[in-house]
């Protein structure tokens, strides 16, 4: 199924889209190869190989005291097993490895980076004078190169309305200037064009439902090549914006969430009856007999080392980590609100989560990025403030955008925006 | 907008890497002017008008798939052809490029592995010549040039990127950094360029101030021929005086670092190496060693009143060191005081892609004798050893990394300065609500 992405175009300004195109028919064809992601074996050698060239340098069995130290922004870099394989090396080359510091037997070991490729840095005396010894290694993926912190998230207003809002969503391509607005509601899938500074709505299309929605209900919009998909609670509908008539509403077996995630994952939720949480759905290839997962508000996905993680935010306010298909989950914490969404950028290692406050609906909210470290979450950059709790947070298919949907609680009204991440100050 | 250069001309053949308005010239080519490539913050080429490369195992030969549907803002659409013609027109003859079946096909005797990365900077636009005039393929066209004072550019409605959110934009050039911010408070202008003095005033006034990475170096050049600085113990004495916190905290109001090395840390990955920090005992201890020389003569660019101030107080850190050094103005197009210098304080542009680029056309700017170049800086070691000899030999004092400083209007959204400075204005826009609230009086920038 062809889906087409979630154009950004804030109308009210009278902007266009800007159609990124992603670089995805580069042919370059590099001569070197990045090394195995997974294992950051890379600076494990270049720690080895600058052992090798540091025992070049000094005299033979010397004694040494070593520091170590991480100044690049590969986010909680592991050096125990480079530090490790740099002490084997020139042990094994004759030096003996001192715990106290004594002058001119002192190295200073440094994880750094340019603005290109890491670096390991050994300072260290040579005849009495400062040396400096440098070993230079990719960083452990392709095209992950780190950007510096701080990560701010951008926002951009795109809509409001009095109506309450579950998801919202612009279709057509950017350089249109007809391009609709469609906003999912409790009441169904209103259509708006832009017109003389304002958005007017054109049509709107109730949906079929049999039971009454359940309270703080979640919705979500998708755009497809035929036109869009919605689901509400266990309502699903599919619709086409230029006949908006037709759209065709039921609760049945396509009902089920189907949430996207990087390297062409997803899962499937399940939508519990009457409720506005989400049990998982069959996960492929897991253990017989294995526990289900707990029930979950909201799910967000990332890539860490070309794996996916699907972070889940529980009924018990424990945020839980996930990857594979183990009901265990890699680790859990506590201290986030219920609704996520993961986030593809140019910062940090390419993946961050957007969360909101562990907070009711009567205080206004905020949207803080947080980056995998490999063990944990860390925020990234600064919360930005909203004038009200956050209600929904929506990705776009190619997860490089999110979309959030807020109640103002000083106007009443619910305001669509969509956050990108952006590097720097 | 305001820019306090005097930009003298708009058409990408009259650009040249180190001219007195080179950098702020070429801010204003790349919103009318597009490249093959552009780079990211890491420096890789990202697509542009080409939206694919390769090259051979060598890297002698590379070929660029050019974008399709590419428009001059006349409506002629991009060809290969054109491409190449206007590369050849900047390059030289340092272009080997030849039109190919929808691309554009350089070929070199030896290798080339970073023909992506220059291809995204300097002397590579895309345009095409028109009567007396040139056309490009950026996200504006020029409405109105008069060289020197003022550029007027509109959106291009047929963007490959989408046309832009802005739909005009003004730039008023040569207007000094203390007329700008008073711009900036009367809503002439919605964008400013900020001395490093004027920082905490337009933070009280509510703009939002802007800060680059680190994109120059404030340096000490000596000249080589000066027998006043042929003992290098003397220029080292002189670097152990200067006070470099002093001067980024009190003269760049801390917009900006002491600079030990001649790249900053984000670029080189060792400037934590090199110390910035003074050592009078030690430059005094050097004064004990060295004979005979009575004073120096240091030239600053008299159109540069930072400059100025940071001359005078290496002045100052010099004298309390027992070395006698006289400032003086250098004006443009040079003078007899720049003749007799032996040194020079100098702003020093770092240039894409990484950091092998950036210092060799820093020792191009320093001029430094082909005896005295490093021929490789290839690795990083080999970098470190090339800027350790430089600043060990006397050839340079680094002073400070120094970013771009900007104060923003409330009103305007989206700015963002890229990693290697410039403006990126596509994806900027207005917020018309609080352009009102402010008051101004244009609604562009």
């Amino acid at each position: 199924m062809l889906v087409l992405d979630l154009y950004l175009v804030n109308r009210r300004f009278a902007a266009r889209a800007r159609a990124l195109i992603p670089a995805i028919f580069s042919l370059i064809l590099w001569v070197t190869v990045s090394p195995c992601a997974g294992a950051d074996t890379a600076m494990t050698e270049a720690a080895r190989e600058l052992a090798r060239r540091l025992s070049a340098e000094l005299s033979p069995k010397q004694s040494l005291h070593l520091e170590f130290r991480d100044l690049s922004d590969t986010p909680a870099a592991d050096l125990s097993e480079a530090r490790r394989a740099f002490e084997d090396e020139l042990t094994s080359r004759g030096f003996r490895l001192l715990a106290d510091v004594t002058p001119n037997d002192s190295v200073r070991v440094s994880l750094s980076q340019d603005s290109q490729e890491r670096l390991w840095v050994a300072e260290f005396a040579r005849d009495g004078k400062a040396a400096v010894a440098i070993v230079d290694f990719a960083f452990a993926s392709p095209g992950s190169v780190p950007r510096p912190a701080p990560i701010s998230i951008q926002r951009q207003f795109v809509f409001d309305q009095l109506e309450p809002v579950f998801d919202f969503a612009l279709a057509g391509p950017p350089a249109d200037a007809s391009s609709p607005l469609l906003v999912l509601g409790p009441a169904g899938v209103v259509l708006f064009r832009y017109n003389k500074n304002q958005w007017q709505m054109q049509t709107s299309v109730s949906l079929s439902q049999e039971k009454p929605l359940p309270r703080d209900a979640q919705g979500q919009l998708t755009l497809t090549s035929e036109g869009f998909e919605a689901h509400v609670a266990d309502i699903y509908c599919t619709g086409n914006a230029a006949n908006m008539a037709a759209m065709q509403c039921g609760a049945n077996a396509q009902s089920v969430w189907r949430i996207t995630g990087p390297n062409n994952s997803a899962v499937t939720a399940l939508p519990a009856s009457g409720k506005n949480w989400f049990d998982w759905g069959a996960l492929a290839d897991a253990p017989a007999g294995e526990s289900k997962r707990p029930a979950f508000f909201s799910l967000a996905a990332l890539s860490s080392n070309g794996k996916t993680l699907w972070v889940a935010a529980g009924l018990d306010g424990t945020t839980r980590v996930y990857a594979g298909a183990s009901a265990e989950p890699l680790t859990s914490f506590s201290g986030w609100g219920s609704t996520l969404a993961g986030i593809r950028s140019n910062c940090g290692n390419g993946w961050q989560i957007l969360a909101t406050r562990a907070a009711d609906y009567t205080a206004p909210d905020a949207v803080q990025a947080y980056q995998w470290t490999g063990n944990e979450f860390r925020p990234a950059g600064a919360a930005i403030e909203f004038d009200g709790p956050i209600v929904a947070l929506r990705a776009s298919m190619d997860l490089s955008v999110s979309r959030a949907v807020v109640h103002n609680l000083q106007t009443g009204f619910y305001e669509g925006y969509t956050l990108t991440l952006s590097c720097g100050r | 907008m305001e820019m306090s250069a005097r930009v003298n001309s708009m058409d990408p053949r009259d650009w040249y890497l180190g001219a007195a308005d080179s950098d702020a010239a070429e801010r204003l080519l790349t919103l009318v002017f597009d490249r093959l490539v552009e780079l990211d913050d890491a420096g890789r080429a990202e697509p542009a008008l080409a939206i694919a490369w390769q090259h051979d195992a060598n890297s002698t030969h590379w070929q660029f798939l050019l974008r399709d549907g590419v428009k001059f803002h006349d409506g002629t659409r991009l060809t290969p052809e054109l491409a190449v013609a206007a590369l050849e027109a900047e390059g030289g003859g340092r272009w080997h490029v030849a039109p190919a079946d929808h691309a554009v096909s350089f070929t070199y005797t030896e290798p080339h592995p970073d023909l992506a990365g220059e291809l995204a900077s300097g002397r590579s636009f895309i345009f095409r010549p028109a009567g007396d005039t040139v056309i490009g393929t950026g996200a504006f066209r020029i409405v109105e040039w008069q060289a020197q004072q003022r550029l007027v550019l509109a959106a291009s409605d047929d963007n490959w990127a989408g046309r832009p959110f802005l739909d005009r934009i003004e730039v008023r050039l040569g207007i000094a950094a203390q007329q700008q911010i008073v711009d900036l408070e009367l809503g002439k202008t919605e964008v400013a360029e900020l001395a490093p003095n004027l920082v905490r005033r337009a933070e009280q006034s509510g703009a939002r101030v802007s800060v680059s990475s680190p994109l120059e170096l404030m340096a000490l050049v000596f000249a080589p021929n000066r027998s006043a600085v042929q003992d290098p113990r003397v220029t080292q004495e002189l670097s152990f005086s200067v006070d470099r916190s002093a001067i980024v905290n009190v003269l760049l109001q801390h917009e900006g670092e002491p600079a030990g090395s001649l790249l900053p840390q984000w670029l080189s990955g060792y400037a934590f190496t090199f110390s910035a920090g003074p050592d009078l005992a030690r430059a005094k201890q050097l004064r004990g060693q060295v004979s005979g020389v009575q004073a120096l003569t240091l030239v600053y660019d008299g159109a540069d009143a930072v400059a100025m101030q940071v001359a005078q107080r290496v002045a100052v850190n010099a004298r309390d060191a027992g070395i006698n050094v006289t400032v003086a103005a250098e004006n443009r197009g040079g003078s007899d005081a720049g003749s007799k210098a032996d040194a020079r304080l100098m702003r020093l542009r770092f240039v894409p892609p990484g950091a092998q680029q950036a210092l060799a056309a820093l020792f191009a700017q320093i001029e430094l004798s082909t005896a005295d170049a490093p021929r490789v800086l290839d690795s990083p070691q080999q970098r470190y050893a090339a800027e350790r000899a430089a600043i060990d030999n006397g050839t340079v004092i680094p002073l400070a990394f120094v970013p771009e400083v900007y104060a923003v209007n409330s009103a305007v959204k989206d700015w963002l300065i890229p990693r290697w400075g410039g403006w990126n204005l596509g994806g900027t826009w207005l917020d018309q609500t609080a352009h009102a609230a402010t008051g101004a009086k244009s609604n562009t920038p």
